[in-house]
């Protein structure tokens, strides 16, 4: 995938935030003030409560009306507008770039992210992950595609899954991870991870149709995505007929991890329009919502 | 429909190479995948791949098939056969007794080259004979089992012999179209023009008894045999004789040369008439076994002329064998006459006639001519020189053998049994007596006559040898009879068989084709008592006998007259060429796909 496409990407991705958002409605955030309601009181137009007059406190809020009929003073209180943090947690292992259409999805989803984080007031901080570290990385260096397939370190990563958890999630904030989750055995740390403090997380899958029911039959060399390494494999159906089973078992076990620690999970198929991917399950499944 | 070249279904050994270049060219499919952790746990089928792709039926794959099809089908050749097509075929068997080694070979090679060569027409008439004189058809007919029953039947027994007039006749009844086969054991050379050697010898090793000979020695009779080894190598052999009561000698173990021969021998037991030698068996078991008998022949008995001459005729008859005096005329077998100058001789009984001289006279003068005759033939007589006495005068009817000038030299005068062979000169007055034309002729003439003697001779022949005996052959005269006992494996004389033959027809009766005793009588008189043997060193060499069986070009010669040629190999050709060019280039295009597709290498 070369860089210009990788830029070409990362604006289609960041067009559909005009369509799409964060799911940072109905929640209370913590942040700078901003136009999301925060976790305490401010200055927004939203009545949260009533409470009794303390010295030092702004006449304006006083509740006139209640001091006419109670003789005492009374002070409303607004819902405080805050800027939710959101940090973004980008999987650059091989396998997120192996195939075209995987790519530009993977691509357009951190576009669109980034930009949907921007488009609410917030201040997004993408983090570049895969098996070898983490880094934050720049909307310059985003943009610029060169981080597609160089790894973190500049190498090419062994097949281990990404070392998300070194990421330095802020408290509050909004964890959005984009990642194809083909890694075994890890779904419990990495969702309670997202999870952890009561934080809202959203994790998208980028996935393919050729991953889930793919076409392979007789003598295959099977080449690593991650490691490169070439395997020689015998494929008949009834192969490919537990592959299959074992293809949903792996997203199952995912699933299951993610609604017990409270982290909405959707999977977005590459190979068909940004839109319609992302109707199809994240809309459903509340990772993204609508601006309307 | 036959096939010209059956060699051209080789071609069909492409169809299996084809499946398997299209297995092996079939390459692994090489792709990137990100799930290979999921195929880990799961079949273990899966875990290593196989050099053999399944097939996978392609257009490129089929049409290469049906190509190869086409070339076998072009290369064999197919011809449609004739229905109303018929092909001769003559055998000619040889009969000499080494055919007897290879009989169980030569009916398996006739069932599946006759069988082949059969399915090249629309009938085949065979006609089977014997490469001997005399014996007649074997079989004629349309049925390969037909064919294979006469010679299963069959007995090659007979010595080396010309086979030439049989051939001659195979090639005749055949017509110029048939196929003649000499079916023989050797590689041979036949002088009849399209005739083909179906030779189905093998070499071995044989070892067996060349001859036996009975000679008088110090007046005890002895037989001496000659053992020879045909093989390259020398070999041991236990030989052993069995008198005809029984008894057997002690095995003795000698070892006979590479090529060579070993002579033993032995005197007959006291008493004994009759004996068998026997070497140990081999593939020819005909001459392991050699009966013998003690030969007595037919002792001529003559009359000599009184006179002052008897002393010297008694030491000429003496000298000559088996030939004796009698005072008897009545049991004289012939008589020796001295005839007087220009005398009468009376043809009554059989006999030999000099002349006698009186008195000296001019030596004959002129040239010698000698006629055609069995007496004299291969003789010389240019060197006898005799007076011109006054000879026996010529009768109408007599026989001139030799000329001197005009005058009749030596001459036969006289009907069976009581001719007389006539000497027409002193011996006295010449020198005749001593050249070896005289004394042959006269010994000719006195076995013909022992010939003509009806009493019972004892002597050993050869198998299969003429029985020329004096039997009465007219029509009305009694049957022939004769009894023999075959010499078995080890010496063992096997049972009396025996069979009469009509007198007419004995003149070519002929002594057992195998080692036996027998006994010939006529009216209840015996005529011979004899031990047949097989004596023919060239029979019983089996060192160069070979197989040789050139039945192709047959094949294809009979193929061609009688079925036709595919008359549409020109449009197999044409569809041999539209198959490798539709698989070429949907080949071209399947792997172009393929390599679109991810790299796979179609063909």
């Amino acid at each position: 995938m070369d860089e210009e496409t990788v830029r070409g990407s990362v604006r289609a991705g960041a067009a559909w935030a005009e369509v799409f958002s964060l799911p940072l409605r109905g929640r209370a955030w913590r942040g700078v003030t901003g136009g999301h309601a925060g976790m305490g009181t401010g200055s927004s137009l939203d009545f949260q409560d009533h409470r009794e007059y303390q010295a030092g406190d702004d006449p304006r809020h006083i509740n006139w009306q209640a001091y006419a009929r109670t003789g005492q003073y009374t002070m409303k209180q607004y819902r405080e507008e805050v800027r939710p943090v959101v940090d973004i947690v980008m999987d650059v292992s091989p396998s997120m770039f192996f195939l075209e259409e995987k790519a530009e999805r993977s691509v357009e989803l951190l576009g669109f992210a980034v930009e949907a984080a921007r488009r609410a007031g917030t201040s997004p901080r993408v983090w570049l992950a895969d098996a070898e570290g983490v880094k934050v990385a720049g909307w310059e260096e985003l943009e610029s595609g060169r981080w597609v397939g160089g790894g973190v370190g500049g190498q090419v990563a062994m097949s281990k899954p990404p070392l998300v958890g070194r990421v330095a999630l802020r408290p509050q904030s909004l964890r959005v991870l984009i990642s194809d989750l083909l890694y075994p055995g890890v779904e419990r740390e990495v969702m309670g991870w997202l999870g952890a403090g009561q934080a809202r997380a959203v994790v998208l899958v980028p996935w393919t149709e050729s991953e889930a029911d793919p076409g392979w039959e007789g003598n295959m060399e099977l080449v690593d995505a991650e490691d490169g390494g070439v395997h020689p494999r015998r494929i008949e159906e009834a192969t490919l007929v537990q592959y299959r089973r074992a293809y949903a078992m792996h997203f199952e076990v995912w699933k299951e991890a993610a609604v017990r620690h409270g982290v909405m999970m959707s999977r977005v198929a590459a190979g068909r329009g940004f839109g319609e991917a992302m109707q199809q399950e994240a809309l459903r499944a509340g990772a993204v919502e609508t601006w309307d | 429909m036959t096939l010209g070249n059956p060699l051209g279904l080789l071609a069909l050994l492409g169809l299996p190479a084809v499946l398997a270049v299209h297995f092996l060219q079939r390459r692994a499919k090489r792709e990137v995948v990100s799930t290979l952790f999921l195929l880990t746990p799961l079949h273990r089928e899966s875990e290593s791949g196989r050099r053999w792709e399944r097939l996978r039926t392609s257009w490129p794959l089929w049409l290469q098939l049906l190509a190869v099809l086409v070339l076998a089908w072009l290369m064999a050749e197919p011809r449609w056969l004739e229905k109303n097509s018929v092909q001769r075929v003559a055998l000619v068997l040889d009969g000499s007794a080494s055919m007897r080694v290879s009989k169980e070979r030569l009916v398996k090679y006739l069932r599946e080259d006759l069988g082949g060569l059969g399915r090249l027409s629309g009938t085949t008439e065979y006609t089977v004979l014997d490469s001997r004189v005399g014996q007649g058809r074997l079989y004629h007919g349309t049925e390969l089992s037909g064919v294979v029953a006469a010679v299963e039947t069959w007995v090659p027994a007979a010595g080396t012999h010309d086979p030439g007039p049989a051939l001659r006749l195979a090639r005749s009844l055949s017509g110029p179209d048939g196929v003649v086969w000499y079916v023989t054991d050797h590689a041979v050379e036949t002088s009849v023009a399209g005739v083909q050697v179906y030779a189905v010898g093998e070499s071995a090793e044989n070892c067996g008894i060349a001859g036996v000979t009975v000679e008088e020695t110090a007046g005890r009779r002895v037989w001496r045999a000659l053992l020879r080894n045909y093989s390259d190598r020398a070999v041991e052999r236990t030989w052993r004789v069995t008198d005809r009561s029984g008894a057997a000698s002690v095995p003795e173990k000698v070892t006979i040369p590479a090529r060579g021969n070993l002579a033993v021998q032995g005197a007959f037991p006291e008493g004994s008439e009759g004996l068998v030698i026997a070497v140990d068996a081999d593939v020819f078991p005909l001459d392991d076994v050699a009966p013998v008998l003690r030969p007595r022949p037919r002792r001529l008995a003559a009359v000599l002329p009184e006179g002052a001459g008897e002393a010297s005729w008694r030491k000429l008859v003496e000298s000559l064998p088996d030939f004796g005096v009698t005072a008897d005329a009545g049991l004289a077998d012939l008589e020796i006459v001295e005839a007087g100058g220009g005398a009468e001789v009376a043809a009554e009984r059989p006999g030999v006639v000099f002349v006698k001289a009186g008195e000296t006279a001019a030596p004959m003068r002129g040239v010698v001519l000698v006629e055609r005759h069995r007496l004299t033939q291969d003789l010389n007589w240019q060197a006898v020189a005799a007076e011109a006495v006054p000879g026996v005068a010529m009768r109408e009817g007599d026989e001139v053998l030799v000329w001197i000038g005009d005058r009749a030299l030596v001459l036969l005068r006289g009907g069976e049994n009581r001719r007389q062979l006539i000497f027409n000169f002193d011996p006295a007055r010449s020198n005749a007596l001593r050249q070896p034309a005289m004394v042959v002729t006269l010994l000719r003439f006195l076995e013909e006559r022992r010939g003509q003697v009806p009493r019972e001779e004892i002597s050993n022949v050869d198998c299969g040898q003429l029985v020329d005996q004096p039997l009465k052959l007219g029509s009305g005269d009694p049957a022939v009879e004769m009894t023999w006992e075959t010499i078995g494996a080890g010496g063992v004389v096997g049972k009396v068989e025996g069979r009469s033959v009509a007198a007419e027809r004995a003149a070519v009766l002929r002594a057992p084709e195998e080692p036996a005793f027998f006994k010939v009588r006529q009216g209840g008189r015996t005529v011979l008592t004899a031990a047949a043997a097989f004596r023919d060193a060239r029979e019983a060499d089996f060192s160069k006998a070979v197989t040789k069986r050139e039945v192709e070009t047959v094949r294809e010669a009979l193929s061609d007259r009688h079925s036709q040629a595919d008359g549409h190999w020109r449009l197999w050709v044409l569809v041999l060429l539209g198959l490798l060019l539709g698989s070429w280039l949907l080949a071209g295009k399947a792997r172009r796909s393929d390599q679109r597709e991810g790299g796979v290498l179609g063909v």
